[in-house]
């Protein structure tokens, strides 16, 4: 499946800025699963700099720089990516019990069970709540399977927990979201963060994009798909699995992955220090298009 | 024990008295070695002086101590100890090699944990606890990894009862102290300037020479580079030794609102626009040093900075990320690690660790508990054992017990006599390509309030002797001589925000001057009312009185047309206290005197010793006047206001000797003539627009001239007719009267010169402007003219005086604007709203 994405982001301020530094995350990775054939990074006023890098997580961030005053900030990407689909075919064959995947990494042994380890740890938006580990364990019995597990894990969050927009912001703490059982696709993501790494098991998050279908006889509506979150889990001799427990379901041909990392602050599409500007108005509009 | 078979007999009581008490683990008693020569030429030379000599000697240095800079409260009372700590050379040499060995592992371990990671693949650093320590920096990864080597760093030390050295922490991030310690040398050299020559003391100039030459290496290829010292301002507890290391260094002081990101490259906002940086001495710890790639958000962090670093354009030292090697992650491994690293044993090692597990079987009395994520977390295993036993119950895997340090003593001189204490000594270290250099001296502190010798307040110099001469030929042949000789011709850089402080310090100076001048006048007129009470005096106080409680004469020189009210003179003694003591009073001098030595305090790197001396004493004085009570004598106030002006002259005498410091204090005498003539406009816009009587008319002209110590002049000038017309004619109109508007005008302009002029030739900048169009008033108007009068009041003086404020009021917004911070408020954003439809 291939999509063309395009992501633009319009910031308004009532007072003009004469200085803002950015960084963007908002390449799509190329990794198992997903190729990113081309990116385009369009920035309105001109940038008087701008770099690429991958960060620690290997993410590709562009660092940006408008020197000149404006009112009015447009960022705009547009990215062609294909998904594969079908390569988690022979995830069940390697599936294994969960106890194994964490005492694998509690020392680890190698390069990669050392970068693995590292997801292991709570952060700064899963922190370990009281209440967690117990809800975690009902979906990992002793003898579960790490897939299974996690499966049911997301299927108990998709069930247990309801879907509300208004209800959270970036800053409502995890343990809000647990006790009233309500939030976005972020909360979710972080909430499974928090389950999985207080019973030792690897788990990060992952930003990105979900296809959008319009109701049946409709036409889909320009800006109207949206930036997305998830859970991926780490399956020794596999890699990592992806979950998205706001819609029950793996990812497999709807979901472009941008950036992963620990939670949210490690992968934030867009983020940026503005000397002036006063109060902000924000606007985003993410299209994303079936090449074929 | 200290014996010195020769003159033990011909010690002096004081110290004998001290090495007869019983010491257990102490410097000159217990570890003196087997041949204390070090000891011995110092005592040679000490036995013939008193305990009193020593007191005298303590008393000089803790004046002395003070003189080197403007006291903030975090470092009040320090003891700076008349007796040196001396090391044997066996001693000393096996302390430089073991840190030169303990550095080189440290750089290698920051080199593997920020690279290959293998220390921690093989499980020698536990990558648990060190992806938790908030000082692993992940965003160190995605620099260039020759900006990984350490550049400075320090380490604390102790010696232990069986006579070993032992590590009680590291400091790689932002050693301090180094600039106590070259303060008490300075001092220790002129107090004791016989024992110093007779000790042969290593110098520690050697050092400070490579330190310098090691930054110039980054720097070799640049121009005209720049180095700076960033601090995180005068809120920081260690301000006075940024400030202190940026004079003797000659690198600018900067703060992070000084700095900004542009194109990739740091730059410092000075007065001549952008100019670049190349190197960053940073005494700001990196985990808050951008404020736009960082988690953690902080006020003092620089929006892009690490990107700059990414290119490569700028250098910061300590690197980035240098917190994690204090991380007890590793510090608990170091012994282990020397022997994978180096395949060397560790020459000075830290106190034992143990995990909660092996602790269990230990006598806890000789133990503490400490935190891996919390470096300050320190239970005493004799005292909190209960608490302990809590804890690790809790969370076994978050604490590890640790041997407490045992520290050895050393006598400091307490008034009278000599008092054992028990001490630390922080040595430091340069990591440079030739190799890592030790400072040939230590701060040495007592740790009993503090383990940070700058609050700790007991400190002694450390003197090592000089066995080998140090290598000159090191230090002078090899500085690199700059091809561009004009180098030298630049003159040093200062940032926008410091000169903008050098303009308020002159402003604040002067209207500190006026309003004592004001206050001293009205108390002598009020007091001399209470002898002669006649009306014409009772007016004449009356209108002071009214015109300074408007405050149309003093700060914030209100502008008020309508006439002065006639006040109840009874209040003159509460109006003269206000103006003095008061706090609520903008304009009195108690709050002028802050606000002088606040900037100040800003610009404090730029003074010379003798200035900063004087801004204490200015200081003291605010001390005072805040202890003041309404029920003060007049008399008191006058000597109050006697002491404080004399402090303020003796101040501006002592600026002339910083003027070559910087290119900036050009605005310093521009802020001291925009106050001046603000001063005048109101003094003459208030006192002698009223048309009264003669006799009244030249009583309140009088004041106001004495205001502007201009009395004398006005007299010897116009000796045979004296009036309103004369009196603006000398206050307003005299172009070459040093006191005068015009005069002052003229200043000004002059002044505008050394102003970066950024338009072309031929074109007059708007803040030229505004001081041209108010010259030229003030030539071109007559005297006569301003003093008519129409229904009792001189509206055209009122006019003329009131255009020119409005020039003068442009003229510094333009300043401000053009010259000035551009500091504008920061704002982080996390431009990014997911809401997802489910679908």
């Amino acid at each position: 499946m291939k999509y063309k994405i395009k992501h633009k982001t319009t910031y308004q301020y009532a007072d003009y800025v004469s200085l803002c530094q950015n960084q963007a995350r908002l390449t799509p990775k190329t990794s198992r699963g997903q190729i990113c054939h081309n990116s385009k990074i369009e920035i309105e006023p001109p940038v008087s700099y701008l770099r690429q890098f991958t960060d620690y997580f290997n993410n590709n961030v562009t660092a940006f720089e408008i020197a000149t005053q404006h009112k009015k900030l447009t960022v705009t990407m547009i990215s062609e990516v294909e998904l594969l689909g079908g390569a988690n075919s022979d995830l069940n064959n390697l599936d294994m019990p969960w106890l194994k995947v964490r005492d694998l990494l509690t020392k680890p042994s190698t390069k990669e069970l050392l970068k693995t380890a590292e997801f292991v740890l709570p952060s700064i938006f899963t922190p370990l709540e009281k209440g967690i580990k117990e809800y975690a364990l009902k979906s990992f019995p002793p003898e579960a399977n790490l897939i299974a597990g996690c499966t049911d894990l997301m299927a108990r969050i998709f069930h247990d927990f309801q879907y509300d927009p208004g209800f959270t912001t970036i800053s409502t703490p995890l343990s809000v979201v647990f006790a009233q059982k309500r939030g976005v696709c972020q909360d979710f993501a972080h909430f499974a963060l928090a389950c999985l790494r207080s019973i030792g098991l690897a788990a990060r998050y992952v930003s990105g994009y979900i296809e959008t279908l319009p109701p049946e006889g409709e036409e889909k509506l320009e800006g109207a798909d949206a930036t997305h979150a998830w859970f991926s889990v780490y399956l020794p001799n596999f890699g990592w699995v992806d979950f998205d427990p706001t819609n029950d379901v793996l990812p497999k041909e709807q979901h472009v992955t941008l950036a992963v990392g620990r939670d949210f602050s490690d992968v934030t599409p867009l983020k940026g220090v503005v000397f002036g500007g006063g109060s902000q108005l924000l606007d985003v509009a993410v299209d994303m298009i079936r090449l074929e | 024990m200290y014996i010195n078979e020769n003159n033990i007999s011909n010690l002096p009581e004081w110290l004998t008295s001290y090495l007869n008490k019983l010491h257990g683990n102490d410097e000159l008693f217990n570890h003196c070695g087997e041949n204390p020569e070090h000891w011995d030429s110092l005592f040679n030379r000490l036995s013939n002086l008193t305990a009193d000599d020593i007191s005298a000697r303590a008393t000089e240095i803790s004046q002395l101590l003070q003189n080197g800079n403007i006291k903030n409260e975090a470092n009040q009372k320090c003891h700076f100890d008349p007796l040196p700590l001396m090391f044997s050379e066996a001693d000393w040499t096996l302390l430089v090699k073991g840190i030169k060995q303990r550095t080189t592992l440290l750089n290698k371990i920051q080199e593997d944990i920020y690279g290959e990671q293998k220390l921690l693949i093989d499980g020698h650093i536990s990558a648990k606890r060190l992806y938790q320590d908030k000082n692993y920096l992940r965003d160190g990864f995605s620099l260039p990894k020759d900006e990984l080597k350490l550049f400075f760093t320090a380490l604390d030390l102790y010696r232990a009862p069986n006579g070993q050295f032992k590590v009680l922490s590291d400091h790689c991030q932002c050693p301090l102290g180094l600039g106590l310690l070259m303060k008490s040398r300075i001092i220790a050299r002129r107090v004791m300037a016989e024992e110093f020559a007779e000790c042969n003391v290593q110098q520690i100039k050697g050092f400070l020479k490579i330190f310098q030459k090691t930054i110039n290496e980054y720097t070799q290829y640049v121009d005209d580079p720049r180095i700076v010292i960033l601090t995180q301002g005068i809120d920081d507890p260690n301000y006075n030794e940024h400030a202190f290391l940026s004079t003797y260094f000659g690198y600018t002081l900067v703060q992070s609102a000084d700095l900004t990101v542009r194109n990739g490259e740091v730059c410092l906002k000075s007065l001549q626009g952008l100019g670049k940086i190349n190197v960053i001495l940073r005494w700001l710890p990196d985990r808050c040093i951008d404020s736009l790639e960082q988690t953690e958000y902080s006020l003092h962090g620089i929006p892009g900075l690490l990107q700059a670093v990414r290119e490569g354009s700028v250098k910061v030292l300590n690197p980035f990320g240098s917190g994690v090697l204090t991380s007890p992650a590793l510090q608990c491994h170091l012994s282990e690690l020397s022997e994978i690293v180096l395949n060397e044993k560790l020459i000075i090692d830290e106190p034992a660790y143990y995990d909660v597990g092996q602790a269990t079987t230990l006598d806890w009395r000789l133990l503490e508990l400490a935190s891996y994520q919390d470096k300050t977390f320190k239970l005493d295993g004799s005292i909190d054992a209960e608490k302990i036993r809590q804890l690790i119950a809790k969370d076994p895997e978050q604490y590890y017990f640790q041997d407490k340090p045992l520290f050895s003593t050393a006598p400091f001189w307490d008034g009278n006599q000599l008092i054992a204490k028990p001490v630390v000594f922080r040595c430091y270290v340069l990591t440079t390509e030739k190799g890592i250099e030790v400072l040939p001296s230590a701060l040495c502190f007592s740790n009993e309030e503090s383990n940070d010798p700058t609050a700790s307040g007991w400190i002694k110099d450390t003197w090592i002797s000089n066995a080998e001469h140090f290598d000159a030929d090191y230090l002078t042949s090899s500085i690199p001589v700059r091809k561009r000789m004009d180098v030298t011709l630049l003159e040093g850089v200062i940032s926008s925000r410091t000169a903008e402080h050098l303009f308020w310090l002159g402003r604040y100076l002067d209207r500190c001057e006026s309003t004592i001048r004001i206050l001293r006048i009205f108390i002598d007129k009020s007091t001399e009312l209470a002898v002669y009470p006649d009306p014409r005096r009772q007016n004449i106080v009356s209108r002071l009185l009214s015109a300074i409680k408007s405050k149309r004469i003093i700060y914030p020189y209100v502008e008020l047309q309508d006439e002065l009210e006639t006040f109840n003179i009874d209040d003159a003694k509460l109006m003269a206290f206000q103006l003095l003591a008061d706090e609520q009073c903008a304009g009195s001098i108690i709050n002028t005197l802050k606000y002088l030595f606040n900037a100040a305090l800003q610009i404090q790197e730029l003074l010379s010793p003798d200035s900063r001396r004087i801004m204490d004493n200015i200081n003291e004085q605010v001390e005072v006047l805040k202890t003041m009570t309404l029920n003060i004598s007049t008399r008191t106030m006058q000597t109050r206001l006697d002491d404080i002006i004399s402090a303020i002259m003796a101040f501006n005498g002592s600026l002339a000797d910083c003027m070559p410091n910087s290119n900036g204090w050009f605005l310093l005498d521009m802020g001291r003539r925009i106050e001046r003539s603000y001063q005048i406009l109101s003094i003459s816009s208030t006192l002698l627009v009223e048309k009264l009587d003669e006799s009244e008319e030249l009583g309140l002209l009088e004041a106001a001239l004495s205001c502007q110590v201009s009395l004398v002049t006005h007299k010897r000038r116009y000796r045979m007719y004296q009036s309103i017309s004369t009196g603006i004619e000398l206050l307003l109109l005299d172009a070459e009267y040093p006191r005068s508007l015009l005069f002052q005008l003229e200043k000004i302009n002059q002044l505008c010169r050394h102003l970066p002029t950024k338009r072309r030739p031929g074109v007059i900048a708007a803040h030229e402007k505004a001081i041209l169009l108010s010259k030229t008033s003030c030539y071109v108007t007559e005297k006569d003219y301003l003093q008519e009068s129409v229904d009792g009041r001189r509206k055209q003086l009122i006019e003329f005086n009131h255009n020119i404020r409005a020039n003068l009021e442009t003229f510094c917004d333009v300043l401000l604007l053009q010259y000035f911070t551009h500091t504008k408020t920061a704002t982080k954003l996390n431009w990014t709203n997911i809401e997802q439809a489910q679908s």
